[in-house]
């Protein structure tokens, strides 16, 4: 966690500059306010509404995606000035670093998209819509029930009654 | 919520997060793979039983074709497709494609789609029915065309119209395709007037393509007004008369008999052109090959085919006035060889000789994909390989395609290396059997190994120990002979041509 700034309680002196928020299960991170002010506009907000010499509380937000999702926001902020993956500013660096973001495992996969969408991330919320869109085109039904545990509650008469009307669709 | 935070990571692998994301969540992600993979996900739980809709309804692209149409009959493609438009709810659709093979049954629901496209403000319709059995360019399959809605015509919103095998009703008006800029007419009923008409009426007609449309007795292509930069004509076999007067006009692609009149007219925006026959015309000693050279003289790329070769040799023999032709701007050139005999060798030289092309660039020469298109023509005007009077000055590139190391073809790649002074590489490329061929060696039967001359199954590296021993006019020339599967495509003429089974394809 360490590169991320946290550290370890919700008193840690001020520095100019700085925003510290606090993940859904509890650990505190203290960042530079330009940078994910820039990406969040969920932390935007929090700050203009004068959160900024309190802990910003992110409840359903993990530590671990929090982490990610902040040095998304730093990278971003510092490389690309905040730009989407449509701008001339997406250079080799950035589309590199997204990359190696995306590589996450499955679970933390989901943790950023959730993440993401709280925290109103909009590039780093469709670099990994995009991922999971990668993961799931191309795939049979039953590599796609395996690869993301899809609880099945259809009847084997439902199922049958809906494969037959996609039929076209699914080999 | 920490608390439930908590919990729900604990729960970790097995559990079924995709299907807890939010809707809009979803909706996105399904949007951004094809429609295809989206639409399946509706069996995989009640949760996803519907959300792949609103990829559909927020597309701008309608496309139904080979994927759509391969899997499900007619009765499910028509049930399925008038389920699809009628969730739609854009206001506009930008491109629309059907691929369809219709009975006369379903032929209100085609007019239906095609007033939906219309309604919607389609800018890019491809309506292809054009599945059935074809002999020599012509349905066999006794099914009746489909008869296009005059509500087609009507539509002003349309930049590019693509048809394949559908009628057209007269009288016919298309003054409403002022927009058009793109036409390609497959097997559809157009005649010479109807042709005259659009030409007059698509104003800003820049691509026209015209195949397999066998009511056409002549194709004129003319007016002070035309900005066509691009012809297509392919296949229109009933055609006898050909005129084109296009100044504009940068690309033409000919596929067919060459025509006994024709007439090319302002044709100085030309820099490309392609003359193929090889298929389904035999040579005729009225076909003028010379004519069509010497009006297409100024282009900078070129595809001929053997017959061509030919047909320049014979006019030669006949004391054609026109020849010789010097193709001033030529910088590539193609030959399409359906054989590769004693003559086709002749003629080869013989082009080089009575069309030269001082400033020629790039070569490529396709020999022929199959061995039994080998056809030995016996008459011809045999005319010495070593041609003195061939040099290529500028010849920096060779590629030679579908190369197995016959006799004949290592006496062309002799020829070439002989007379390429500043010759850089040549490539050689063998074809896709070849490789197929040496594995199943020993169990060849026999009336296939009739076919094999014995150098076929010579292995590679020895047709390189042969190459290496050829004499090179330029000591810079590298010779690289590859196999069909490493060949490298970024080498390639800027005409492709596929010819199988009597269908050829010719894009660029």
């Amino acid at each position: 966690m360490a590169t991320t700034g946290a550290s370890d309680g919700a008193s840690a002196a001020k520095k100019e500059g700085l925003v510290t928020l606090m993940s859904g299960d509890g650990e505190i991170f203290e960042v530079e306010a330009a940078a994910v002010a820039a990406l969040s506009v969920t932390i935007r907000h929090a700050i203009e509404e004068g959160f900024g010499d309190r802990p910003i509380p992110l409840p359903i937000v993990g530590a671990r995606a929090l982490a990610l999702a902040v040095e998304y926001c730093r990278k971003h902020h510092s490389l690309g000035g905040g730009a989407g993956e449509d701008s001339a500013a997406y250079d080799d660096e950035l589309r590199a670093f997204d990359h190696n973001l995306a590589k996450v495992d499955r679970d933390t996969l989901f943790d950023l998209i959730e993440a993401a969408n709280y925290l109103e991330i909009e590039g780093l919320l469709n670099l990994m819509c995009r991922t999971v869109a990668e993961m799931m085109k191309g795939k049979s039904v039953e590599e796609l029930r395996r690869t993301f545990d899809v609880s099945n509650d259809y009847t084997p008469e439902e199922e049958e009654e809906v494969r037959r009307e996609v039929s076209w669709a699914l080999d | 919520m920490a608390q439930e935070l908590m919990k729900r990571q604990s729960m970790g692998r097995g559990e079924d997060r995709i299907s807890n994301l939010p809707d809009p969540i979803l909706q996105s992600i399904l949007c951004m793979m094809p429609l295809k993979s989206a639409i399946r996900t509706s069996t995989l739980s009640q949760r996803w039983r519907n959300l792949w809709e609103y990829s559909l309804i927020s597309s701008a692209a309608l496309e139904f074709g080979d994927e759509f149409s391969c899997n499900q009959s007619p009765k499910q493609f028509v049930s399925m497709l008038n389920r699809y438009l009628h969730i739609y709810e854009s206001k506009h659709v930008e491109k629309f494609r059907i691929l369809f093979s219709p009975f006369d049954l379903f032929f209100r629901d085609i007019e239906t789609w095609i007033g939906f496209a219309v309604s919607k403000g389609v800018k890019q319709l491809d309506i292809d029915l054009s599945q059935g059995i074809v002999q020599n360019g012509v349905y066999i399959d006794g099914k009746v065309a489909f008869v296009l809605p005059n509500s087609l015509f009507e539509c002003n919103t349309l930049t590019n119209l693509s048809l394949s095998r559908c009628d057209i009703a007269s009288p016919f008006d298309v003054s409403g395709f002022r927009g058009l800029r793109q036409l390609s007419l497959s097997h559809v009923n157009i005649t010479n007037d109807m042709l005259e008409r659009m030409l007059v009426d698509c104003r800003a007609l820049e691509s026209l393509s015209i195949k397999s449309c066998l009511l056409l007795s002549e194709i004129r292509i003319t007016g002070p007004e035309l900005r066509l930069q691009k012809l297509t004509i392919m296949d229109c076999f009933e055609a006898y008369d050909l005129e084109i007067s296009a100044p504009k006009l940068q690309s033409l692609i000919y596929y067919g008999r060459i025509c006994s009149t024709n007439e090319f007219h302002n044709m100085s925006s030309l820099v490309d052109a392609c003359i193929y026959s090889i298929g389904r015309v035999n040579y005729d000693l009225d076909d003028d090959y010379a004519k069509w050279i010497s009006d297409l003289s100024q282009v900078k790329v070129l595809t001929l085919c053997s017959v061509a070769l030919m047909g320049i040799a014979f006019a030669d023999e006949y004391g054609e006035e026109e020849l010789p032709i010097e193709l001033q701007n030529l910088q590539e050139l193609q030959l399409v060889m359906d054989s590769l005999t004693e003559e086709h060798l002749s003629y080869i030289s013989a082009f080089f000789q009575l069309c030269p092309s001082p400033f020629l660039e790039k070569l490529f020469i396709q020999l022929p994909g199959e061995l039994n298109e080998l056809i030995d023509i016996t008459y011809g005007a045999f005319i010495d390989e070593d041609s003195p009077g061939v040099l290529f000055n500028h010849l920096k590139v060779i590629k030679v395609t579908n190369f197995r190391g016959f006799v004949n073809e290592l006496r062309l790649v002799k020829f070439l290396l002989e007379k390429a002074v500043v010759l850089e590489s040549l490539v050689l490329v063998t074809p896709l059997d070849v490789d197929r061929n040496e594995e199943s060696n020993n169990s060849q039967s026999g009336c296939e190994t009739q076919f094999m001359k014995p150098r076929e199954t010579l292995s590679l590296k020895i047709l390189r120990g042969q190459l290496l021993l050829l004499s090179k006019a330029s000591n810079e020339a590298r010779i690289v002979l590859r196999e069909f599967s490493e060949d490298d495509r970024s080498l390639n003429p800027m005409h492709s041509i596929l010819y199988t089974e009597n269908v050829i394809q010719v894009f660029d």
